[in-house]
């Protein structure tokens, strides 16, 4: 099926790092901060509960996650179902989420790992931003916030200008926007829209003005930038069959990098600290200890074992003190129902 | 029996509250408790705020606060951006339990924020500004929190994140976690610095050549006479604004003539009568209005000067005229030429000139000007033109 790529057949082991936690749920999403000291991650606890977490690791051993709460530590106000995803990092440390309780609005938080026990603060109120926000994703130099809400009843991308103070809608359309990620200089915004009943990829530039970078049969979704070129999942081979593409921002030199892959439930490609490979897991169980990282130039397959895991997912690597490390989730071979979160030493393997 | 009553109730109001008056406290303690949850759920703070306030004035009459009373108090306090207050509310959740959550807060205020006394003397507002605006809404608050109390009140005493600020344009850096508050205190506008553009001395010296005309006639005085002489002034100019500025001068306007030789007389009746020049000694005052137009400047106003003058040659009055002022006084026009007037002047009128900067030395400029002006003792005009170097102060706003 990869024929056409150069598959590195080699498998690499490693040493896993568990990262454990004491409630039980599903882990997803982890999601490096930018020196590679934290590592944020969902825990589904399902009956609408996700819970988010976010744990240090020193020289690839995660120590105790710590709980992300959006309220007071008091369990009066904690109670009931709740709903923290999609972290992402800001370029100084801190950690923007979305988030609600019990069915309530869905908001953007704000929390800082160096007062951990700290309640998550809302970032935006609503008068600031009205409608249920999700999406948050940062402009590399982390002054712009940018988001989707749904107060016209569609998706829609706002920016919030931490230094200008205000809140303003990017773009206006009749169609509902999601996934905005940033060009690595801030200057390009690449987004998923709705778009005739499928997903297709969009770029926005400032002004009135959107441009189709990539559409089709499928849903075309969730963009991330890798310097010029534009890495998303895309589903144009039917339902259900996920692969990875790459695209330039002009709209040229598509192709497809991975097929068959396992689609993250929130997550958008991972790329490796260099940018010139994306990280993923199969769709085939019978590859489930495997993850593989292609390089964006379609040369090169290097496959990760995981070492007695299956149903491996949600890769995410990071470059820290001179060492790659790479987190992912996965399903013990027995004796577990979660699928835990794990960290890996994978220098020299992935740059 | 009631003397007993009254002293047993005399002894109780004096031991503490009465026990409903406590019962009611406690009442009105989870009363206002569980609204205070309510409302936070909501990020209702300021109404929070109101209840722990409520709270803490029943504290006074003897309610002891929990420690969730004070959390919530300090989460009110942060999300309003008074975070000395919540620093004292955490401190005091911590004496009665020593959480984890309220350590790490205090820690993380102490970490980020410093201790800050801002205070202004002038009378109108001034503005207080990050340069950069943190992310973390607490930190926002606190920042917005001591803009509007600057602006309201003109100072703040509290804590701030640390990062830089101006006040009213002055810059200061806060510094995390120190001990002594950071004082700013912002002084009264000086004229020169704040309500005007710009304010400094204003000079000129030049050549000057004066014509004195025609006298009116009726009296004995000298006839028209001109001649060239320096004139040197010095004063200040006040810009109101940018390009327009008033300013004061004073100087000496002086005129000096070689003298001639009278024409229809003998040698004997010159050499007896002698040579003598034309000479004006005068001091000026300037008031005037300048108009600047980049490096050009405008200038024109009232002038007056006063002086002493001595003049050869006298008009034709006594030769008709037996005016006693006439006496001694040659009845021969030839002859008048020759006479000596000693006198003074006092003469009123209007000054004009244009200036180009050409130079800049400190916060003054250079200019070459050409000045002209015409003034009126009431008896003759005084036209006069003069090609001067000017210095004036620089428009700084």
């Amino acid at each position: 099926m990869l024929g056409w790529l150069f598959l590195l057949l080699a498998p690499l082991t490693a040493e896993a790092g568990k990262v454990s936690v004491a409630d039980d749920g599903h882990a997803y999403n982890p999601t490096w901060s930018p020196n590679g000291q934290w590592l944020a991650f969902e825990l589904n606890r399902y009956g609408d509960a996700v819970d988010l977490y976010a744990v240090r690791v020193n020289d690839g051993v995660p120590a105790v996650p710590n709980k992300v709460n959006i309220k007071s530590g008091g369990s009066s106000f904690s109670s009931g179902a709740s709903v923290l995803a999609n972290p992402v990092w800001h370029p100084q440390g801190q950690l923007f989420f979305e988030g609600g309780i019990n069915g309530a609005s869905n908001r953007l938080f704000y929390w800082a790992p160096q007062s951990a026990s700290k309640p998550a603060q809302e970032l935006l109120s609503q008068a600031d931003a009205k409608g249920d926000l999700s999406w948050p994703t940062l402009r590399p130099d982390g002054q712009v916030v940018a988001f989707v809400s749904d107060q016209t009843g569609n998706g829609d991308v706002y920016l919030w200008d931490a230094g200008k103070g205000g809140v303003e809608r990017a773009f206006t359309t009749s169609f509902s926007e999601g996934s905005p990620a940033y060009s690595e200089d801030g200057a390009l915004l690449a987004f998923s829209r709705k778009n005739q009943g499928t997903e297709d990829l969009f770029t926005w530039a400032g002004g009135a003005a959107t441009k189709p970078l990539k559409g089709g049969a499928g849903d075309q979704t969730r963009p991330v930038f890798a310097g010029d070129q534009v890495v998303y999942f895309t589903s144009e081979r039917g339902e259900g069959n996920w692969d990875i593409a790459v695209v330039n921002t002009d709209g040229s030199g598509r192709k497809i990098l991975a097929r068959d892959v396992r689609l993250p439930i929130r997550a958008k490609p991972a790329l490796s600290p260099n940018k010139k490979s994306v990280l993923y897991a199969a769709s085939d169980p019978a590859k489930g200890h495997l993850l593989f990282a292609a390089t964006l130039d379609g040369a090169k397959t290097v496959e990760i074992e995981t070492g007695g895991l299956v149903a491996c997912g949600e890769p995410a690597a990071v470059k820290a003190n001179g060492k790659v490390y790479l987190s992912y989730t996965a399903l013990p071979a027995k004796g577990s129902d979660w699928r835990h979160l794990h960290v890996i030493d994978v220098t020299g393997k992935i740059q | 029996m009631i003397g007993r009553l009254s002293l047993l109730v005399l002894a109780a109001s004096l031991l503490g509250p009465p026990a409903y008056a406590v019962d009611a406290d406690q009442a009105e303690h989870t009363r206002l408790t569980a609204e205070m949850k309510k409302l936070a759920a909501r990020s209702a703070w300021r109404g929070v705020e109101e209840s722990y306030q409520r709270l803490v004035t029943l504290s006074k009459d003897g309610l002891v606060l929990t420690y969730e009373d004070y959390l919530v108090g300090a989460q009110a306090a942060g999300a309003l951006g008074h975070i000395a207050d919540a620093y004292d509310r955490l401190r005091d959740a911590a004496k009665l339990d020593g959480k984890l959550e309220v350590v790490e807060w205090m820690e993380e205020i102490e970490q980020n924020f410093g201790s800050v006394a801002l205070s202004s003397a002038r009378k109108e507002p001034v503005e207080l500004t990050a340069d950069q605006m943190p992310f973390a809404p607490d930190r926002r608050a606190a920042i917005a929190f001591a803009q509007s109390e600057v602006a309201e009140t003109g100072k703040f005493s509290g804590l701030l994140p640390a990062g830089s600020y101006a006040m009213a344009g002055i810059p200061f850096t806060v510094e995390a976690g120190t001990a002594e508050p950071l004082a700013i205190h912002i002084k009264p506008v000086k004229i020169s610095q704040e309500g005007l553009a710009f304010v400094g001395p204003r000079g000129t010296v030049g050549l000057v050549y004066t014509s004195a005309g025609d006298s009116a006639g009726d009296a004995y005085e000298p006839a028209a006479f001109g001649g060239a002489g320096p004139r040197i002034g010095m004063g200040v100019e006040v810009g109101l604004r940018a390009h327009l500025a008033v300013l004061a001068e004073v100087g000496y306007h002086g005129l000096l003539s070689g003298a001639a030789t009278i024409d229809g007389i003998s040698e004997v009746q010159q050499q007896a009568i002698g040579t003598h020049g034309d000479a004006l000694h005068l001091g000026y005052g300037w008031l005037a209005v300048s108009y600047r137009m980049e490096d050009l400047w405008l200038t024109a106003g009232p002038v007056w000067s006063a002086g002493s003058g001595q003049v050869s040659g006298a008009n034709d009055y006594c030769l008709l005229s037996a005016d006693p002022a006439c006496q001694g006084a040659s009845d021969e026009p030839a002859l008048l030429e020759g006479e000596v007037l000693v006198g003074s002047v006092q003469a009123g009128g209007f000054a004009f000139s244009a200036s180009y900067a050409l130079i800049e030395f400190g916060k003054l400029h250079g200019a070459l000007s050409f000045v002209a002006g015409a003034q009126s003792d009431s008896s003759r005009l005084y036209p006069w033109g003069e090609l001067a170097f000017t210095f004036a102060p620089m428009a700084t706003k």
